[in-house]
């Protein structure tokens, strides 16, 4: 634990990074903050992390693997969190003509996604496609009615959205500047007079360095591509992101990165566009954006790039 | 006849530590001011797993925790040095001022090293993937 500690009362003020594992992959936090808060600071946004992994991801015991183990489809007592995912889930699924849909536990359990993919057959596909999706999932009050069989995935946006509560925890605390980010989706942002400016970069997803550098006050940055998790079937390449219209991993898009004000709703958006691919991102509304980058590969290994700013 | 004066609980200077202090405040930079972190050159203090950023314009001892104890790191005139450090062989006291981009004054033994930054792009925040 680092905790610097001042030797006058005008040190005050420090910049801190921590770097720790959680959701399956790493976090990287940052804060400017009174240097005697910061070590409590930093473990305080770590504990929220741990706890909404155990929560919601996909390997916890939380409340998503009690919604996926029920023994009814009336499930009460869903929990502020769940309850906020799920609202933010049906607003982007509608703003997206379906194309995110986190109903798709099934699907991901068929192709054995992330642990141990592989072509699971077209009837395993069409049988789980037939359980998935958001149509078969209701919130009623403080409860989750769930159709027979369905399972939810929030791999989509899990990230996101523990990204945007540990920002939002962080600032409640007191922190001056903040930076989360967790496998890659970023939110960023502070006070003015902090005077902090976050220089952030997209990887290139077919080469080894960045394709992007841009520097923000305040804001979010996710991606979605398919080179973070793959197999290859008879030559031909599968990603994790399931197109839930199909129930087979999308193709021909290799990463999309979307800029807004928050991370849940870019992390969901750069999903539904690596499906969608640039007809949908065409049609999504200026509010919802700042910047869509979108490298899209054809069959001959031809690399396009597209951008849309809402500036 | 005792002429000695009484003793008095304050006297008129007193006021000159608290002055001093709230002087020293002003100057450096009171809790509401974040470090400027913009241009100027940086002095990076690593220690474990945990990276501070101290703003070379501010003249100030920074007393670091280390594998060992505390280690005093002195940043003054735009130059930085480790003033003192428990370990046996004193080679980051040793090391002296840091003065360019670059210069770097490691402690082993604390788990500690300290180095100047600046010019150039700054280092990246965080990358998207």
């Amino acid at each position: 634990m680092f905790r610097l500690l001042p030797t006058a009362p005008w040190t005050v003020y420090g910049e801190f990074t921590r770097r720790t594992p959680v959701l399956g992959t790493f976090a990287t936090y940052k804060v400017i903050a009174d240097t005697g808060s910061a070590a409590a600071l930093l473990s305080s946004m770590d504990s929220l992390a741990r706890h909404l992994d155990g929560e919601l991801g996909v390997f916890g015991t939380g409340e998503l693997h009690r919604i996926n183990t029920r023994g009814s489809a009336w499930i009460p007592g869903m929990s502020e969190d769940m309850r906020n995912l799920l609202e933010l889930s049906f607003e982007i699924s509608s703003l997206t003509d379906s194309l995110f849909d986190p109903a798709i536990g099934r699907l991901a359990a068929a192709w054995g996604f992330p642990d141990d993919p592989a072509f699971p057959g077209s009837l395993a596909v069409d049988s789980a496609l037939a359980l998935s999706g958001l149509r078969h999932v209701r919130i009623s009050g403080d409860s989750l009615i769930l159709g027979t069989g369905t399972m939810l995935d929030f791999g989509a946006v899990a990230k996101g959205f523990v990204v945007d509560r540990i920002y939002e925890h962080a600032r409640e605390l007191g922190a001056s500047a903040v930076l989360v980010e967790i496998g890659g989706e970023i939110r960023c942002g502070g006070d003015a007079e902090a005077g902090r400016t976050w220089r952030l970069a997209v990887r290139d997803p077919r080469g080894e360095g960045m394709m992007a550098v841009m520097e923000m006050d305040s804001g979010a940055m996710a991606t979605s591509g398919d080179y973070e998790s793959f197999f290859l079937h008879r030559g031909r390449r599968y990603c994790h992101i399931l197109d839930p219209r199909t129930g087979y991993p999308e193709s021909g898009t290799a990463s999309v990165t979307v800029v807004s004000a928050r991370a849940s709703v870019a992390d969901a958006l750069a999903t539904a566009i690596a499906v969608g691919g640039v007809p949908l991102a065409e049609t999504l509304p200026d509010s919802l954006f700042t910047l869509i980058i979108v490298i899209s590969e054809n069959d001959s290994g031809a690399v396009t790039e597209w951008r849309r700013s809402s500036l | 006849m005792n002429s000695e004066r009484p003793y008095r609980c304050f006297r008129p200077a007193d006021l000159a530590i608290p002055v001093f202090v709230l002087v020293v405040v002003l100057i450096q930079g009171s809790p509401g001011t974040p470090p400027v972190t913009g241009d100027h050159p940086l002095l990076e203090v690593h220690s474990g797993d945990s990276t501070i950023l101290h703003p070379m314009g501010t003249d100030t001892v920074l007393l670091v925790p280390g594998n060992l104890g505390p280690l005093q790191v002195q940043v003054a005139g735009s130059r930085a040095r480790v003033l003192s450090s428990p370990c046996a062989g004193q080679d980051c006291v040793r090391r002296g001022w840091l003065e360019d981009a670059g210069d770097m004054s490691v402690c082993v033994p604390s788990g500690v090293y300290i180095v100047l930054t600046h010019g150039g792009d700054p280092p990246l925040d965080a990358v998207s993937y």
